[in-house]
């Protein structure tokens, strides 16, 4: 019975010095803490990637939703703003005045001189009968 | 040798830039000229309502009876006239007065077609007339 129970204290002992052993070193004590400190991280992360899929998967519904929804409501404006289009459309037709101004700097040295040629021979064909109706 | 070099030298240089100045204010002309024919349009222009008038008021003359004076009837009676006096001459040259004054009615009637494709340029370019 001592026998075993020596042997039971010293395997006790033993088994204790085991650790101790390894306690005896500065690091031993901070080692198991960091163990345990480190093992809720793993935890934590495993318990973060739920949470950070929910986010990702927030961020799909937080895109979809807004997005085709003010999409959907911007076409539906676009065909009024074009139906507004058509009366600018009909503004342009009131612009189309315009050439009849864009005729009118259309001249030439040559044409003036045409022009004032033609008016001179008018001209002397008229002091030519005025003349000779002066003598009858 | 020196003192005759300076003032030849000085001489080409006046030369030059009295060369070169009418060739500049030659240039500056000739450039406004052509891009400008407004004010000369204009002139031309005005003249068509004045042309138009004398057009015809001669034009209504040739053509009244033998009662105006100069008109083509009135020529043709003083060409009956003459005829009667006997006095060939005359009749020769009142004949020939007369065939110049038509084709001259002729011409002016054509012009005052014209007249009216005139004025329209005129306004069709800007030219109040």
């Amino acid at each position: 019975m001592r026998r075993a129970a020596i042997c039971c204290i010293a395997a006790v002992a033993l088994a204790g010095c085991g650790g101790g052993g390894e306690a005896g070193e500065a690091g031993a004590t901070t080692a198991p803490l960091a163990a345990v400190t480190a093992a809720p991280p793993t935890v934590a992360a495993t318990s973060a990637a739920p949470a950070t899929a929910p986010t990702t998967t927030a961020a799909p519904t937080t895109t979809a939703s807004p997005a085709m929804s003010t999409t959907t409501t911007t076409p539906m404006s676009n065909p009024t703003t074009t139906t507004s289009t058509t009366s600018p459309a009909t503004t342009v037709t009131t612009t189309t005045a315009v050439p009849t101004t864009v005729a009118a700097p259309a001249v030439t040295e040559a044409q003036v001189a045409e022009l004032e040629a033609q008016l001179d021979e008018i001209d002397q064909v008229l002091a030519d009968l005025e003349a000779d109706l002066a003598a009858d | 040798m020196k003192r005759s070099a300076i003032p030849t030298a000085i001489a080409a240089i006046v030369a030059a830039a009295v060369t070169v100045l009418p060739g500049t204010a030659g240039a500056a002309t000739s450039t406004t000229t052509p891009s400008d024919p407004g004010p000369r349009l204009e002139r031309a222009c005005l003249r068509i309502p004045n042309l138009e008038t004398r057009t015809a008021n001669l034009i209504e003359r040739l053509q009244g009876d033998a009662t105006v004076r100069g008109s083509l009837l009135w020529l043709q009676a003083q060409i009956d006239k003459a005829a009667a006096r006997n006095r060939q001459d005359v009749v020769e040259v009142l004949q020939n007065r007369l065939a110049v004054r038509q084709q001259t009615l002729e011409v002016l009637q054509l012009r005052q077609q014209n007249l009216p494709q005139l004025r329209q340029f005129c306004i069709d370019r800007g030219v109040q007339i």
